[in-house]
């Protein structure tokens, strides 16, 4: 399998006034295309720490990502934000949906940006299949905060593969949800694996890591398995 | 465009607020152009002033008798007369009926009007015409060589050549006013007094007008009694350049005290921006994040504020300035240029804080509810 993702030696110091914290301590590891890889540990043990520095969110005090074989660290600010656009899809906890937007405006943000400029008429089109891609056609134009908590994480997923990311970066994703709602957004989340993306889940949820082919443990920043 | 419409968004869920200011702006920013405006001409004029210091120029405060008419008589005109055409001194009458009719306006100018602000062109002089007609860039419909019929008070054809153009941002000043008297869309007749006031009947606006330019002042004080004695009128010379400079100091002080009180105003306005800025940027600081994690850079969130606070500013201003523009259309293109620094200086102060607070957002952060 090729590597889509090599992290290496990577730290990450936060100061909490005059104390430094080590939220993410030189861990080193790859992952291939097409794997689920479920990032499991106790809250507070540095998952989503991890998570938003091989998502280019937040920048690693030390150490490099990887990705597609170039080295993140050099890539400038405009650089860095087209890669978020196009390699990464986000799916979080509570969604990080625009409350006040509808379903399409909230789905629309990812290719607004997106660098291959697109007609309105063809932006509609994908939209539209990305809603009816997770069920959600008929609420196009349902502003979210009308939504119930499964139907914004679908919405958030459409958002997440709008621009046909290669990864798939979901944090507790079925945190806030039912036992229905977490299954319907783990069949989406696996089908798209079956699609060939890559998909790094990070839960504190043994049940769900064990869905996933590959399991990496954190312990205090450290990965311990 | 995107953050255009982002921006619009963004005025649409603050939209009370959005009108409140520019309403403010609209009421304060009017007052405070006009005042620019105003100390902007009182500085040309002083400019101007300053210009022809050295000539020593005297003109006349002319109080009327409080019964009769205090009319010009035939001894008087003689006096002018003598004063105009042997070039000691220059004054000048505005026509009202033949502006209305040649569509621009009209002044007759006497003695060394021309020279006194440089209005002379090539070929003046040797022109015999006791009337000679000069126009203004903006003057349409006129060319060299024209005859222009002149209507005069005794029904008798007068016809006046023109000679030429106007210098481009010819000019001339009087005691009377705080402005100076732009040409660019005037006919100057430059007129021999004693032929002229044969067809015209002069009346005291000439005296009012009235100036002597590096004349002894034994010349004036005969000058004066001369007028005096020979019509109801008593006139006092003084220096124009004493005179106007006094004036318009105590006016460009004024001028100033209300701009800066209009400029603390829109200070104030300002500060409320800036408020209104950061509490817009705290409620959408969970939306910015989710537009940094799909693509957005910091320049976008930049030119979204930036297109914010310009919906808020650059209307009120535009309207201000397109009304003073009718107001004042002899205003320059430097003034336009001086405009737009200024709102461009307005924005760019108003968004240097909102700058600050978006480039110290932590996406990470603002994408956890709690």
């Amino acid at each position: 399998m090729d590597s889509v993702i090599e992290i290496r030696r990577l730290k990450k110091e936060y100061l909490a006034g005059e104390n430094r914290i080590e939220a993410v301590r030189d861990i080193s590891c790859c992952f291939e295309i097409g794997e689920s890889v479920a990032i499991t540990g106790v809250s507070g043990c540095g998952k989503t720490t991890l998570i938003n520095m091989i998502g280019l969110v937040i920048q690693p005090t030390q150490g490099q990502v990887i990705i597609n074989g170039v080295d993140s660290t050099n890539l400038t600010h405009k650089q860095r934000a087209n890669y978020r656009n196009k390699i990464f899809g986000y799916v979080v906890q509570d969604f990080a949906l625009v409350e006040d937007y509808t379903a399409f405006h909230n789905i629309e943000i990812p290719l607004l940006y997106s660098v291959e400029k697109m007609r309105k008429s063809e932006r509609k089109r994908r939209i539209l299949a990305g809603l009816e891609q997770v069920g959600l056609l008929e609420f196009a134009t349902t502003k979210v905060r009308n939504l119930s908590g499964g139907q914004r994480q679908r919405v958030a997923i459409a958002r997440a593969i709008i621009n046909d990311p290669q990864i798939i970066l979901a944090d507790e994703p079925t945190g806030s949800l039912d036992s229905q709602n977490t299954e319907e957004v783990l069949h989406l989340l696996h089908s798209l694996v079956a699609q060939g993306k890559t998909l790094l889940l990070v839960t504190h949820d043994q049940e769900l890591a064990q869905q996933c082919q590959r399991q990496i443990k954190m312990a205090d920043g450290k990965l311990v398995g | 465009m995107i953050q255009f419409r982002f921006a619009m968004n963004d005025i649409k869920r603050n939209v009370k607020i959005v009108l409140i200011v520019i309403g403010f702006l609209l009421i304060t920013g009017y007052f405070f152009m006009l005042m620019t405006t105003t100390l902007l001409l009182n500085l040309d004029f002083v400019n101007e002033v300053q210009r022809i210091r050295d000539e020593n120029i005297t003109f006349f405060r002319i109080y009327y008798p409080s019964e009769g008419s205090g009319g010009i008589t035939s001894e008087t005109q003689r006096w002018l007369a003598q004063a105009l055409d042997n070039n000691r001194a220059y004054s000048f009458v505005q026509s009202p009926e033949l502006s209305r009719r040649l569509g621009a306006d009209v002044i007759f100018a006497f003695g060394i009007f021309d020279e006194v602000f440089d209005i002379e062109l090539e070929g003046t002089k040797t022109s015999s015409s006791p009337f000679k007609i000069l126009f203004g860039n903006k003057v349409n419909g006129l060319g060299e060589g024209d005859l222009i019929e002149l209507d005069s008070h005794i029904n008798t054809s007068i016809k006046a050549e023109v000679i030429g153009r106007l210098p481009r941002g010819a000019s001339y000043l009087t005691p009377h006013s705080s402005r100076v008297n732009k040409l660019n869309n005037s006919i100057v007749v430059l007129a021999e007094y004693e032929t002229w006031s044969s067809v015209y009947w002069p009346d005291s606006q000439i005296l009012a007008n009235m100036c002597f330019v590096n004349t002894p002042t034994g010349y004036i004080t005969s000058f004066v009694e001369g007028i005096v004695d020979s019509s109801s009128l008593r006139i006092i010379p003084a220096s124009f350049y004493d005179y106007v400079l006094e004036k318009n100091i105590h006016q460009i002080e004024d001028t100033v005290l209300f701009l800066l009180f209009f400029l603390s105003i829109i200070f104030l306005i300002g500060v409320g921006i800036v408020a209104n800025l950061l509490l817009l940027i705290d409620r959408n600081l969970r939306e910015y994040a989710i537009h940094r994690l799909y693509g957005a850079t910091l320049t976008d969130l930049y030119l979204r504020t930036v297109i914010y606070v310009s919906t808020l500013i650059l209307p009120p201003f535009a309207i201000v300035y397109s009304r003073l523009n009718s107001l004042f259309p002899f205003m320059t293109s430097h003034v336009d240029i001086g405009f737009v620094c200024v709102v461009i200086s307005i924005i760019g102060i108003v968004v240097i804080i909102p700058f600050k607070k978006l480039r110290n957002q932590n996406v990470a952060l603002c994408l956890r509810r709690d």
